[in-house]
């Protein structure tokens, strides 16, 4: 499965994401979201996007920064701190 | 039960749940074995008008474990498809069905099957039909015919059937839910009343059966017809397994969306091995492993809680079983290793030290020209547990091995209980439940017409 970006899923709208923990009382993540040290984001191949099918976003523990993709029979586990964050602040409300 | 509603989570997902698994040398075609796994348990067979069907969403898969490791290797997968032929009535059939390919049959299923090992995965069958569900005289009229048609060849000589059976499994459930009661020898339970006749709680229900016949050599390790009962590529282990994909989303309008890597969710070796000794708390992590990972309920199978209720239900009955404080390795063999050479004259199916919860079956034991449903236990070398037939008696040959028949076997110095002997639920066929002679062996479903419900 292609590597696949964190930019697509927030704004796709296809990603279901579950995270029960809020950014406030997540320092660490909180703080790497603005870290400007961040690498840059992989991004998705206009054909990839095409070929998308629906996509499903687990984050099961927020504060451990762990992501899970399935797409198909395929699941990816990544660790995106930055991508939770966002999804938390979104899930609070907060979408970009 | 067998397996039906084993476990709390499974029990509530039914198109998952298989109730039975089996593994024989076929008695009309002795170089081919029979594996057969059904699920959906306990249809009333007048369930409409969204009679039961497989789930598409759902792997169904029979494995082999050749080496004695616990793990597949050889891998037969059933994936099935249901098609609507006109979606603006509400009718399962728009008129009797007279043949498979009949414009009245609305809902169907057909499948595809295939053979997964070592070198890779094969198609074995492709667009196989399902038979519809016996409704009824007006709607299936010739339900035979339906099956037959059902009934089909895949390559190299296999066959295979997919679809409603009558369930071939027998037991008096309403008696042994009730503390174990059994009906007669309940003048003797705990709590008594007057000695009765059995009933079968299973009569005239329905399931859904998964059956494929291949050549012995598509299952041993060596890719040989072996005819040795003793040599150690005679035995194989089998199980079913039924899988979900790890995330789903329900969407409004019932098209869901399901995801991920398939998760384990139902698995069925012996019978009655979760049903009856893994404890509630674990059945449903059981089901969601590999056999190769059973060590860790050895206690449970080494120490089982029936052998403890047995004597206390029926008192001054099971003196000796109850006195008896050693590791059951009588069990621990039957169920988790198979059981080694010379400790029954001319028998093995010893996989090796890995405990795995398997069907063990030896190739080389010929059919029996003269069943007995108690199997081994009946000195019938090709029933159950060396692997198991449609018609073997698996309640009774259990419950007598946990009250103590089968201890000898590793501990001479252990005398079972005359009760032991005779111990049942009474209940046998053919008066509770009919086969067929030939493959899927299991007989026709009962009609939603014929059945008349219990008062």
């Amino acid at each position: 499965m292609p590597e696949l970006s964190r930019r697509v899923f927030l704004t796709s709208g296809a990603g279901v994401a579950a995270a029960g923990v809020a950014v406030a009382a997540m320092p660490s993540i909180a703080a790497a979201a603005i870290s400007p040290d961040a690498k840059a984001d992989p991004v998705a191949t206009i054909e990839e996007l095409s070929a998308a099918g629906p996509l499903v976003v687990h984050i099961r523990d927020a504060k451990a920064g762990v992501v899970s993709v399935m797409s198909g029979e395929q699941e990816v586990v990544f660790t995106d701190p930055n991508f939770i964050s966002r999804v938390v602040a979104a899930a609070n409300g907060r979408a970009r | 039960m067998s397996s039906h509603r084993e476990a709390p989570e499974i029990s509530k997902d039914p198109v998952a749940d298989s109730t039975d698994t089996y593994a024989f040398v076929s008695p009309d075609r002795p170089g081919f074995v029979t594996l057969i796994t059904n699920y959906i348990p306990l249809q009333n067979p007048a369930g409409g008008p969204n009679f039961f069907e497989f789930g598409d969403d759902v792997s169904y898969k029979i494995n082999v474990d050749n080496n004695g490791d616990g793990l597949a290797d050889v891998v037969y997968e059933f994936r099935f498809t249901t098609t609507v032929a006109n979606p603006n009535t509400f009718l399962y059939n728009t008129g009797p069905i007279a043949s498979i390919n009949d414009a009245n049959f609305n809902r169907r299923q057909r499948y595809t099957v295939t053979r997964k090992d070592a070198h890779g995965t094969k198609t074995l069958a492709k667009f196989v039909p399902c038979p519809p569900c016996n409704i009824g005289p007006r709607s299936t009229p010739n339900y035979p015919k339906l099956a037959k048609a059902a009934n089909a060849q895949a390559k190299d000589g296999r066959r295979v059937f997919a679809g409603q059976r009558l369930d071939g499994f027998y037991v008096d459930l309403g008696s042994v839910f009730d503390l174990l009661d059994l009906r007669p020898f309940q003048n003797l339970h705990l709590l008594p009343s007057a000695a009765a006749a059995g009933v079968d709680g299973l009569r005239a229900y329905n399931v859904h059966t998964i059956a494929i016949q291949v050549p012995i050599s598509d299952l041993t390790v060596d890719g040989s017809t072996p005819t040795d009962p003793m040599s150690a590529t005679s035995v194989i282990g089998v199980w079913a397994s039924a899988s979900r994909q790890k995330a789903l989303v329900r969407n409004p309008g019932g098209a869901d969306t399901a995801s991920g890597p398939w998760v384990q969710v139902s698995r069925l070796g012996n019978p009655l091995v979760n049903e009856a000794l893994i404890p509630m708390a674990k059945k449903d992590y059981w089901n969601s492993l590999d056999p190769a990972a059973d060590s860790e309920f050895t206690q449970y199978v080494d120490s089982p809680e029936l052998a403890g209720l047995i004597p206390a239900l029926y008192p001054g009955v099971f003196p000796n079983l109850a006195a008896y404080n050693k590791p059951r390795a009588d069990l621990d063999a039957i169920l988790l290793t198979g059981i080694p050479a010379g400790i029954i004259p001319g028998f093995q199916n010893f996989t090796g030290t890995t405990k795995a919860d398997e069907l063990r079956l030896n190739v080389a034991i010929p059919p029996s020209s003269n069943p007995n449903n108690l199997g081994i236990l009946g000195g019938d070398l090709a029933g159950f547990p060396n692997g198991r037939r449609v018609a073997d008696d698996v309640f009774t040959i259990e419950l007598r091995a946990i009250a103590g028949a089968t201890i000898p076997l590793v501990d001479p110095t252990f005398t079972p209980d005359g009760a032991v002997a005779v111990v049942t639920d009474g209940v046998n066929p053919p008066d509770n439940v009919s086969y067929l002679g030939s493959f899927p062996y299991l007989d026709h479903p009962k009609g939603g017409f014929e059945v008349v419900p219990p008062s």
